[in-house]
């Protein structure tokens, strides 16, 4: 029984809720409120201060619930304390347990509202338990590394890179040509390898060939840590740097 | 995954039914050897399921507050503790049980002294970890607090193991002083093996007030037996009761250490226990030829 995600050790106050002078049985009220409104609508929107706390309340009931069952005397009720609407206590052990038993991670979920004017003066917050029927909060993300501009705009990224290491002053660092003029030729190749040229044309090769993606992508790598290893040849190695230059990526 | 304490615990000492043989050395050991007459008080601790080791080991649980804790430093405290708990035998005890405690003392020709009382306390956490015992001594009450990991105590013994219905009683203060009075030279009683701690359920009744503390504001204690007080002092009670307090899930969450770390940290201490039985039972050995 833990809260899976952080939590406050002091406790919000929720002062002047139901007007003033309400102390703690009206905080305590207010929240069985919303915690059984949640249980109820599976997805709600009040104050993040009550939402906030409402979470840790019934996130500890259903982990209650799940641990002891329906049969457990105090569990019962708890439930019928928490839950004051009374049909709910038969969704939280027939419903809820069976669809969190197994989940790993906290049950709720909470999203920050925009303030939209003129609002109720306070910040806005949603609470949710997962896996209710809703559509989700968030759109789910649209993969737009394969559009016609991105393709473009990595190989004019690419194309910019090589030229810059080509023209970069050898003598003044102390590298050889040899290894210049190796290196700019293994660029060389593995620009045309990746079939850059090729994209703009076939796009059949590229729905296709994701193993030639990833050997580029590691050709790319490689081609960095010998430029890095390049680079660094001349300068003092720090004490905490792991700097292998055999480094091809295995680990022993 | 989770620290299964059935998994764990039939490995560990239990003899399995319909097994002649336990994997355990030290239950094998002990009942094939003829020294198996003596009997020894942490046998009871021995077959502690896991889950009862936060009410015997309260002090290695950490602080429950997240903002207080040290992980690195507990771990070498929990270390110290077991290292310490190797040299001298620290007891299960609870408040409300009769403890005798023996303190090495310069100033004493025998250099050390004795102090034995009812434990009416006990707090800390790791190292701090300690203990209160009150007596009533020549007419006049005495209360010491003792660290429970502090070296120059020598011995603790339990005179008398029970638990009392709070878990603290300062009340005693404001009782009659045969309630806190205790023979120095009283004979320890022992427990059947296998026995669970009892439970006094005895009430103190108060001397009339002016008393330490407010005990008739204090719900929780169920341990006291209020006298007749005046209308007015009982009219602010009504005000003061919080009924909602016992289903106050986060209340109950803040002050304690999650199931899942308790599991882990009481792993340690399962572990100390068979290195303590396999000394004993060398030092019995040793004893015996």
């Amino acid at each position: 029984m833990s809260l899976r995600y952080p939590y406050k050790m002091s406790y919000r106050k929720l002062r002047g809720t139901f007007g003033p002078g309400g102390g703690p049985l009206a905080r305590i009220t207010r929240l069985r409120m919303v915690v059984t409104s949640l249980i109820r609508h599976e997805r709600i929107e009040t104050t993040w201060n009550k939402a906030a706390e409402a979470r840790d309340y019934a996130e500890l009931l259903i982990q209650r619930a799940i641990k002891n069952g329906d049969k457990h005397g105090p569990t019962m009720e708890l439930a019928d304390f928490w839950l004051l609407e009374k049909d709910l206590i038969h969704k939280l052990f027939k419903v809820l347990v069976p669809r969190f038993e197994k989940c790993p991670t906290a049950f709720t979920k909470m999203y920050r509202l925009p303030y939209v004017y003129p609002g109720k003066g306070r910040e806005m917050g949603l609470l949710e338990l997962k896996g209710n029927p809703w559509p989700p909060v968030l759109p789910e993300a649209i993969d737009k590394s394969k559009h016609i501009n991105n393709v473009l705009l990595n190989a004019a990224r690419q194309d910019f890179r090589m030229e810059q290491y080509k023209s970069m002053d050898m003598s003044s660092d102390g590298w050889h040509k040899e290894s210049v003029s190796q290196m700019s030729a293994a660029m060389d190749t593995v620009a045309k390898g990746s079939g850059l040229e090729e994209t703009v044309t076939d796009t059949e090769s590229l729905l296709s060939d994701e193993i030639r993606e990833e050997k580029e992508a590691q050709e790319m790598r490689e081609l960095q840590r010998k430029i890095d290893s390049l680079k660094n040849r001349g300068k003092k190695k720090h004490r905490d740097e792991d700097d292998d230059d055999d480094d091809d990526g295995t680990y022993v | 995954m989770l620290f299964n304490p059935r998994a764990f615990y039939r490995s560990y000492d239990r003899p399995q039914k319909g097994h002649e043989k336990v994997p355990s050395w030290t239950i094998e050991k002990h009942r094939d050897s003829p020294l198996n007459a003596t009997r020894v008080e942490s046998e009871r601790l021995r077959h502690a399921a896991p889950t009862e080791f936060r009410y015997i080991f309260p002090e290695f649980l950490p602080h429950p507050d997240w903002k207080k804790r040290d992980r690195v430093a507990e771990k070498l405290q929990r270390r110290d503790m077991l290292r310490r708990r190797l040299v001298l035998d620290i007891p299960e005890f609870y408040v409300g049980s009769i403890l005798g405690v023996t303190v090495a003392d310069q100033h004493v020709p025998s250099k050390q002294s004795r102090f034995v009382g009812i434990c009416i306390h006990r707090d800390g956490h790791g190292l701090r970890a300690n203990f209160t015992l009150r007596n009533h001594i020549d007419g006049q009450g005495v209360e010491i607090k003792y660290d429970l990991y502090n070296p120059t105590l020598q011995n603790i013994e339990v005179l008398k193991l029970e638990k009392r219905l709070d878990e603290e009683l300062f009340y005693l203060r404001d009782a009659p002083a045969t309630h806190s009075t205790i023979t120095f030279d009283r004979k320890p009683e022992t427990l059947p093996l296998g026995a669970t701690v009892p439970v006094n359920m005895k009430k103190i009744p108060l001397n009339p007030p002016p008393w330490t503390q407010r005990w008739e504001k204090r719900e929780d204690l169920k341990g006291i037996d209020l006298p007749e007080l005046p209308e007015k002092r009982m009219r602010k009670l009504s005000q003061i009761v919080k009924p909602w307090e016992k289903y106050d899930l986060m209340k109950e969450y803040r002050k304690n250490i999650s199931e899942e770390e308790q599991n882990e940290i009481f792993k340690e201490v399962v572990q100390h226990h068979t290195r303590v039985e396999k000394k004993r039972h060398q030092e019995r050995l040793k004893r015996m030829t």
